[in-house]
């Protein structure tokens, strides 16, 4: 567990790379050990391709059965400018699968951890209590109560899914190819050389949390808060309200106001 | 430049009130047993009458903790995990704080009994390890909060300070209603001496508390966007203006310091009262102005 | 009973998938609201798991015709993914002959909409029996029938409900008349099956929707402009350098979505030089990613083509060339300013475009869309735009424009229908008939005034039958509903619109329910449902037409008896032109199991020269209408779509709903703010003519031309399970949120108020 606490790479990049660099993790000497070396599960969103369309919201609703009102997988969208100066903008959200992760920090019971093999980090249902520490503790709202199950879940990259050698359901679902899913340390994978290429970023560098979603332009407004106006008061006073989508109570009540 | 949203998605809050009053149950049991230690441990004579209702409240107040803290689990009878070994995260707080109150009580209840059958010695020894474990239980719930780094509003190292100081507030301030009580009822009536300590005590630490709160104004209105945000929202909040600080805080201290209303027992009741819903509030803001401030 | 979709798929598999909902007509009809996805404890099967089965078929929730793979488990279907074998869903297509087995390790995309076809098939508001009115028309109060009563009483007629004699379809028959089919936009297998109904039924005939319409209009305005052809045309983007989409949005509803976002993502990343401009009074998601946008004053892209048609002529002359001189003459009779004060789009944008198409020449692709098709002159509009094209020599083919290659359907048509000669040129609904038989259409939900005006009218139809799975704006008028299977329990032969340029043909077949090949019977999950095909085998047996007459066994044809005969007779005319295919059993096996066949013909195709341009007819330009003055408080209401939502066949399935529960107003904030209305507001929207009020909420964004508001479509439904349903004198629940949002038919300029 200690390992969690312990900052990879040490530099808090505001333009983030993959913490260790392309250089060292690949190089052909090494290949022989490449079935032992640990995996680096990493996920890249081109919101240069997204178009908002959320295709990857519905494949991931129904690979993991996510109850009304609770997502593992999101589009914040936002259209701002002055006519005619105006843009569509669309973050595609996701659990980060931070390489240290505040969630397995704060867990009580290590129901939420990150796997050594790939740096997932999964749920362990049955040891969790559902004390909802690590719902607080995520800096990027990514985590739930499931109601169904009585515990804290979140996108575990599709787990059961790439553990057979299979795509996440939202990479394989998004029509536009805006996510490519892979071993960030393989040199050989598509996401190692597009991380290698694109000037990507990740959510909130400033938290140390190390995120394996990287970002290709990604709109700065919809990486934190969304901006109603330059009032910042007014901004959080808003937000809420703001939300288009309600939650689990308006779907159990059948839409009854 | 006009900004709309085209979507986005809730993110549910996931506790309920019973988390709060949780932190707040154990801050009350702590404050009251270190109350209850003046006398057994450090040996001020003055507070020996409350040793053994503080300690009985104290432990009391232990049973509704955890109560609180199962009530508001998903999996409740899963509590039984927090004290699996290898189940033990040395990185959370909530894991020792579960070892904590496990350990805690017990050693409380044996506390309960040596100061019963009146052998001092043995008390004060237990007390002396107690005391810390008391300590420590309440801090555990600050730093709980404390070591937040994803909401602005918990991430400070004030808050064990705050936590603790106001527990024991807290406790005093129980302790004052009990013993205002108790001294109806008493034979021989409890010393003004007493009162007036438990009243300078709670005097020093509102300062504190006080103190503690300006600190975090500042910091936070010169911290990050998320900082700045957490205490313009704060300030918004008419629980924490007018319940935390107006009614729990300054209205207290005024009548604990005007000459007028200081010395009324009947004020210092009220002012006590006061004091209890305000650090209830302070904990419910701590914990819920945490979460209104949105991280995506 | 609340039940959850894990509770239902454990029930399901308990009882072999079939006879949950045997006796129920609704999923629940007194409990609370169905929560049938409520999420679960467990995670679905991935699709390696012994036991899982994947079933490549056809999606049908919007004319895209993409391949999808259905995860079934235990007899339920878990999880619609896109399939790797077709070229709509999958980037790269595995080759033919893989084995199946192998197929799972790939996989395709699928759209939010298709991916929640679950909830299409689970809809716990399906119609599970037949059913009749027992109050009068519309009233909401339905008895259940057996298959047997219900096909007698349509055959047999007589005084139905009470209202007096209703002619049965067997005395049509004698008096040399009969019913009219009334069907959207299906896909060719089942299109086909209908003709050959018609064809049998002497006095029958088939009538079509707007939405049918539309889409015939767009493909004559492709015949006018580019010469006869097979259907519309569409931009080719993975050829084209310059694409200009007027009143189009092909990444906020392109037919298929799922081609169509790849194709443009890949054009704007990854071809160097490709220029994009979209015009548009909204900022549609597509102007958002182009290069350029055009904010068009609604209602002008005439003078938008004009003025675009008079910067070619004069800055590029020698690159310009007018199909026939009345049309250059029609263009040179305004200047560019006066064109570009019209379509209030400046000159200089206009000339950018002018430069654009002129450089890229054949390879720039000038598209009109539903933006312009449904103007009221939306044809001959279409007609201009499209002629844009030919000024800078682009034509399907040229590496522009694409147009479908799907011409061996011509000849399987021939094959499978009797009448070669009849005409199926399509025809709008809405005469007097004798007898009305709806499907796969819901024209109520377009135009609520007037169409329930129609279906309500006893005279207009005296009969009325729905073949639905649903209670639809349309079917709620129904006499009878004959329970029909949803798209993922059928069979269907289904063709890919111009933007899959891959050639060859999607194979439906049912995902679900149990099927027996031997003897060809099919049980979908809900006992009492029959695919479409089924349901007219009986009426056509009842009435003895050629064709479709019982074996000597008494035994009625199915829908598998006609899809073996056209699966084969669409394979034999593909092998007939030259495509690398067979027609035996065998191969037919294969390509159902894959569903469908996509292969490129022999010679190789790629970026052909124009053929020396047909004589197309000159298009006839009327003059530019004076537009009249509106006052400043009149707005202009547009409709668009979402990539998410769409019309009843899915509009109602929560998880689209979830991201969207409610359509609201787009306004400018220039307008908001002198309306007085903020984000948020309750607004009222009221037709200029006061025949039309809706209530709703307002979105203040600053994407949309001031002056203009748009709502998108899909919203704002008063069935489909949004209001309670009487059977046998047991009411249904109702689901409110699927009635959220406004319904904006029959709203074109408008006053908006704060209500
Ligand atoms: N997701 C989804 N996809 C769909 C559908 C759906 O309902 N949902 N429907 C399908 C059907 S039936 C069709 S016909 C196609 C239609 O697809 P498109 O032809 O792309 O039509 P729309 O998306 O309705 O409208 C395109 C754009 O036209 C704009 N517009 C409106 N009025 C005008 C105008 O006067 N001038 C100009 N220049 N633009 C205008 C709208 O803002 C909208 O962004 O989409 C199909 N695809
Ligand atoms: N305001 C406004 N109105 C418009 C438009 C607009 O842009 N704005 N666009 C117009 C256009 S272009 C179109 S195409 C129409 C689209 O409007 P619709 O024609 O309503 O669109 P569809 O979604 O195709 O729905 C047709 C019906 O077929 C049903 N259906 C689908 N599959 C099956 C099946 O297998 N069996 C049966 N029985 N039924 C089935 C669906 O449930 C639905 O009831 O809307 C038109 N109306
Ligand atoms: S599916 Fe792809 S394009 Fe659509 S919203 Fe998700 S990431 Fe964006
Ligand atoms: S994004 Fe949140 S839930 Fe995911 S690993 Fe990071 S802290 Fe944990
Ligand atoms: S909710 Fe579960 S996973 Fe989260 S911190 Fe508590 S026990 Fe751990
Ligand atoms: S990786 Fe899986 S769980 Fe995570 S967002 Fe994508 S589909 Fe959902
Ligand atoms: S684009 Fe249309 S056909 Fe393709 S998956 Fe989506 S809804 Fe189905
Ligand atoms: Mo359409």
């Amino acid at each position: 567990m200690s390992k969690i606490l312990k900052p990879q790479g040490g530099v808090l990049l505001a333009d983030s790379r993959p913490a260790s660099s392309p250089s060292q993790s690949g190089s052909p000497a090494a290949e022989p050990a490449q079935s032992a070396r640990p995996k680096r599960w990493a996920m890249l969103v081109d919101q240069r391709r997204c178009i908002g369309c959320h295709s990857c919201t519905i494949a991931c609703k129904s690979e993991n059965n996510v109850p009304l009102g609770f997502w593992r997988s999101w589009v914040k969208g936002i259209q701002k400018g002055n006519f005619p100066d105006v843009g569509n903008f669309f973050l595609r959200r996701l659990c980060n699968h931070c390489d240290v992760p505040p969630c397995c920090q704060v867990c009580p019971v290590q129901a939420t951890a990150r796997r050594d093999e790939d740096g997932v980090v999964v749920m362990y249902y049955g040891k969790c209590i559902g004390c909802g520490m690590c719902i607080a503790a995520c800096p990027y709202d990514a985590r739930f109560f499931n109601p169904i199950r009585n515990t804290a879940d979140k996108c575990d990259f599709c787990v059961e899914r790439i553990d057979k050698g299979l795509q996440p359901a939202c990479v394989e679902a998004c029509p536009s190819r805006a996510l490519v899913f892979g071993d960030m340390d393989d040199p050989k994978s598509e996401l190692f050389q597009r991380l290698a290429s694109l000037p990507t970023t990740v959510i909130k560098p400033e938290l140390g949390t190390h995120p394996k979603v990287f970002y290709v332009a990604a709109e700065k407004s919809l990486k934190g808060r969304i901006s109603y106006s330059d009032d910042f008061k007014e901004q959080i006073l808003e937000y809420h309200k703001h939300i288009p989508s309600p939650d689990e109570s308006y779907w159990k009540e059948g839409g009854k106001e | 430049m006009d900004t709309s949203v085209l979507y986005n998605v809730p993110h549910e809050i996931p506790w309920k009130v019973y988390i709060p009053l949780y932190f707040y149950f154990t801050g009350l049991s702590a404050g009251s047993f270190i109350l209850s230690s003046l006398s057994t441990v450090f040996g001020i004579k003055r507070f020996k009458p409350m040793a053994l209702p503080a300690a009985i409240i104290s432990f009391l107040l232990l049973l509704l903790a955890p109560a609180c803290l199962i009530l508001d689990l998903r999996q409740p009878f899963r509590f039984w995990h927090t004290l699996v070994p290898q189940y033990f995260n040395s990185t959370s707080a909530l894991s020792y704080g579960s070892w904590l109150l496990t350990v805690y009580p017990i050693a409380n209840l044996v506390y309960i009994y040596y100061i019963f059958v009146k052998n001092d010695r043995i008390t004060r020894i237990l007390g002396m390890f107690t005391v810390p474990l008391a300590i420590f239980v309440h801090a555990y719930t600050g730093f709980a909060f404390a070591l937040v780094r994803a909401r602005a509003w918990w991430h400070s190292a004030l808050m064990p300070g705050y936590f603790l100081t106001s527990a024991l507030l807290s406790g005093i301030a129980l302790l004052v209603v009990v013993a205002l009580i108790m001294d109806r009822w008493r034979k021989e009536p409890l010393e003004a001496a007493l009162f007036r300590d438990l009243r300078l005590m709670m005097v020093g630490i509102l300062l504190m508390d006080l103190f503690w709160n300006g600190s975090f104004w500042l910091t936070l209105l010169v911290s990050t966007a998320d900082g700045y945000v957490s205490i313009l929202y704060a300030f918004h909040e008419k629980l924490y203006v007018w319940g935390e600080l107006v009614s729990g805080m300054l209205i207290p201290l005024a009548i604990l310091v005007l000459p007028k209303t200081r010395d009324d027992r009947i004020w210092l009741c009220v002012a006590s009262l006061l004091i209890i819903g305000g650090v209830f509030l302070m904990r419910y803001s701590v914990v819920f102005i945490g979460f209104e401030i949105p991280l995506s | 009973m609340k039940i959850n979709r894990r509770q239902f798929l454990r029930m399901a598999g308990l009882m072999g998938g079939a006879s949950l909902f045997g006796g129920c007509h609704f999923l629940d009809p007194a409990g609370p609201v169905p929560r049938y996805i409520e999420g679960a404890p467990s995670v679905d099967p991935a699709e390696t798991i012994p036991g899982v089965r994947s079933v490549y078929t056809v999606c049908g929730l919007c004319a895209g015709n993409c391949g999808i793979r259905c995860r079934v488990a235990t007899g339920a279907l878990v999880k619609i993914d896109g399939s790797p074998w077709h070229p709509a869903s999958a980037h790269r297509l595995i080759p033919f002959d893989t084995p199946l087995e192998q197929a799972i390790a790939r996989g395709g995309s699928v759209c939010a909409i298709g991916g929640s076809g679950i909830q299409t098939l689970y809809d716990p508001f399906r119609v599970a029996r037949p059913l009749k009115r027992i109050g009068p028309r519309g009233s909401g109060k339905w008895k259940a029938l057996t298959w047997k009563e219900a096909v007698n009483e349509i055959l047999e007629g007589g005084d139905l409900f009470g209202e007096g004699n209703v002619q049965g379809l067997k005395s049509l028959k004698q008096a040399g008349s009969g019913p009219n089919f009334l069907v959207g936009d299906a896909d060719w297998g089942s299109l086909t099956f209908i003709k050959r109904f018609v064809e049998a039924f002497p006095g029958a005939d088939i009538q079509r929707d707007h939405a049918v319409l539309l889409k015939h209009a767009a493909a004559r305005a492709a015949d006018a402009v580019f010469g006869p052809g097979d259907g519309a045309v569409d931009a080719s983007y993975r050829t084209a350098r310059f694409v200009l989409n007027i009143g189009d949005a092909p990444l906020d509803s392109g037919v298929p979505l799922l081609s169509l976002a790849r194709d443009i993502a890949d054009a704007r990343l990854a071809h160097p030089g490709f220029k994009w401009a979209v015009a548009d009074p909204r900022l549609s998601t597509s102007a958002s990613k182009a290069d350029l946008w055009l904010p068009v004053i609604p209602g002008r892209d005439l003078e938008l083509a004009l003025g675009i048609m008079r910067a070619l002529a004069q800055q590029y002359p020698e690159q310009t060339k007018f199909p026939d001189p009345g049309l250059k003459e029609a263009v040179m009779a305004r200047s560019l300013d006066a064109y570009a004060a019209a379509a209030g789009i400046s000159p200089e944008t206009i000339l950018e475009c002018a430069r654009n198409l002129a450089q890229e020449g054949p390879r720039a692709a000038v598209m009109p869309g539903r933006g312009i098709l449904g103007q009221p002159n939306g044809l001959e509009i279409a007609k201009v735009v499209l002629a844009i094209n030919k000024l800078v020599g682009s034509e399907p083919g040229t590496g522009g424009l694409v147009r479908g290659s799907r011409d061996f359907l011509h000849d399987a048509e021939t094959r499978l229908l009797k009448d070669r000669k009849r005409s199926w040129e399509p025809r709008l609904f809405g005469d007097p008939v004798k007898a009305l038989i709806v499907w796969q259409s819901d024209p109520v939900y377009d135009d609520p005034a007037s169409a329930s005006g129609y279906f309500k009218s006893r005279e207009k139809v005296p009969l009325f039958v729905a073949v639905d799975h649903g209670i639809t704006e349309t079917s709620a008028w129904a006499d009878y509903i004959l329970p029909e299977t949803t798209y993922l329990e059928r069979w269907d032969i289904c063709v890919s619109p111009p933007a899959v340029t891959m050639p060859g043909i999607g194979f439906r077949s049912p995902a679900v329910g149990s099927f027996d090949a031997a003897s060809g019977n099919y049980a979908p999950i809900l006992p009492e449902t029959k695919p479409m095909e089924d349901a007219i085998y009986l009426l056509g047996a009842g009435l003895a037409l050629p064709g479709f007459e019982p074996d000597a066994s008494g035994r009625v044809g199915t829908a598998w008896d006609y899809y073996q005969q056209a699966f084969t007779a669409v394979l034999e005319s593909m092998k007939n032109s030259g495509y690398p295919v067979a027609s035996n059993k065998e191969y037919m096996q294969a390509a159902l199991e894959r569903g469908g066949v996509f292969v490129q013909r022999g010679e190789k195709a790629g970026v052909k020269t124009a053929k020396s341009s047909t004589a197309s007819k000159p298009l006839s330009i009327k003059p530019l209408s004076e537009q009249t003055p509106v006052s400043a408080d009149t707005l202009r209401l547009i409709t668009y779509s979402l990539p998410f939502h769409r019309s009843p066949n899915s509009g109602i399935n929560s998880w689209l709903l979830e991201v969207l529960p409610e359509n609201r107003l787009m306004i400018n904030p220039q307008d908001a703010r002198r309306l007085g209305i903020k984000d948020l507001d309750r607004i009222v929207i009221e037709s200029l003519d006061q025949k039309t009020r809706v209530q709703g909420k307002a979105q203040v964004t600053p994407g949309i031309r001031p002056g203009v508001v748009a709502i998108a479509n899909g919203f704002g439904y008063t069935q489909s399970g949004a209001q309670v349903r009487t059977i046998d004198g047991t009411p249904s629940t109702a689901d409110k949120t699927r009635a959220a949002g406004i319904n904006p038919t029959g709203l074109k300029k408008v006053i908006v108020r704060r209500a």
